[in-house]
């Protein structure tokens, strides 16, 4: 199994993915990448990054549940508006800034411990940082896809 | 527009994210994915295939669209990686090829264009831009869903 060194390793390399992803999307921020019934597969740049940069947060918040920490503040005023790239790169700098302050703490031997919380079913600290990759390298490869 | 360093940096980003996507498959290297449209999805084994050969095809094409040589392909034929290890090890080789191929690719040739090929009439940062996309895509897919 991963430390918890590799897996904070990982999830900073998704997030050095989302930056580049939404850097690249800039000039079709509001570009929708497919119809409205496509659900999130037809979603633009724009509407995946108001998904996957608060996500950030909700992830660390599963981890600090299992863990028994408070939770991390939150740098987001209110419903993500991010009108432009450059609004998201912020609020993605602002968030990681957040979730890193917590998920810094997190010991290999706390990677085991489980949560319920956020509508998880007992899932691991472990998974929950696997998830977090998987959900980062999706939205970016949603927003920069050429096929939408 | 991200220079060519940040999107060196995101490339490398998502070679670490697919690397580790890889490492989590490896107990289902040949199982394959959920099924899509037209048959079954593919196995890890296949994407990692796939991915990695193509990771050379983007390499090939930003050298010769930027006036460079192409990278030497560490590749004896059709890649055929028998599980994880052998796909981890392959990876490390190819990006070892590509590395000081695009390595010196400079922000004043990113709007340089392929001539011919698959990729032809597209700049650099476009097939970079597509690089990035094509190993968040399949380093996503390998993962695969992550139901908890």
């Amino acid at each position: 199994m991963a430390s918890a060194d590799e897996l904070r390793a990982n999830v900073a390399a998704a997030r050095t993915v989302l930056r580049a992803a939404i850097t690249t999307a800039a000039d079709n921020w509001e570009t929708p990448k497919g119809a409205a019934d496509d659900g999130e597969a037809g979603w633009s740049p724009r509407q995946a990054a108001e998904h996957a940069i608060p996500s950030e947060l909700m992830f660390t918040d599963a981890i600090c549940a299992a863990c028994g920490y408070d939770g991390p503040e939150n740098p987001l005023d209110g419903e993500p508006s991010f009108a432009s790239a450059a609004d998201a790169l912020a609020a993605l700098d602002a968030v990681i800034a957040a979730a890193d302050s917590k998920v810094s703490y997190v010991q290999d031997e706390e990677l085991g411990k489980t949560t319920a919380a956020f509508g998880f079913e007992a899932v691991s600290v472990a998974w929950l940082m696997e998830m977090d990759v998987w959900h980062l390298a999706d939205h970016s490869a949603q927003m920069i896809s050429p096929m939408g | 527009m991200a220079s060519a360093d940040e999107l060196r940096t995101a490339v490398a980003a998502g070679r670490t994210v697919l690397a580790h996507a890889i490492t989590m498959a490896a107990e289902r290297w040949e199982a394959p994915g959920p099924d899509e449209a037209d048959g079954p999805g593919w196995s890890p084994r296949q994407a990692a295939e796939h991915a990695l050969q193509v990771e050379l095809e983007f390499a090939k094409a930003i050298c010769a669209a930027a006036g460079r040589g192409a990278p030497n392909s560490p590749l004896d034929g059709a890649l055929a990686l028998a599980s994880a290890d052998d796909a981890l090890a392959a990876l490390a080789e190819i990006s070892a090829a590509i590395d000081p191929a695009v390595g010196p690719v400079r922000d004043d040739q990113l709007a340089d264009t392929a001539a011919d090929g698959m990729m032809a009439g597209m700049a650099v940062q476009d097939m970079w831009a597509f690089a990035i996309w094509h190993l968040a895509g399949h380093a996503s897919q390998i993962y695969g869903p992550m139901d908890n």
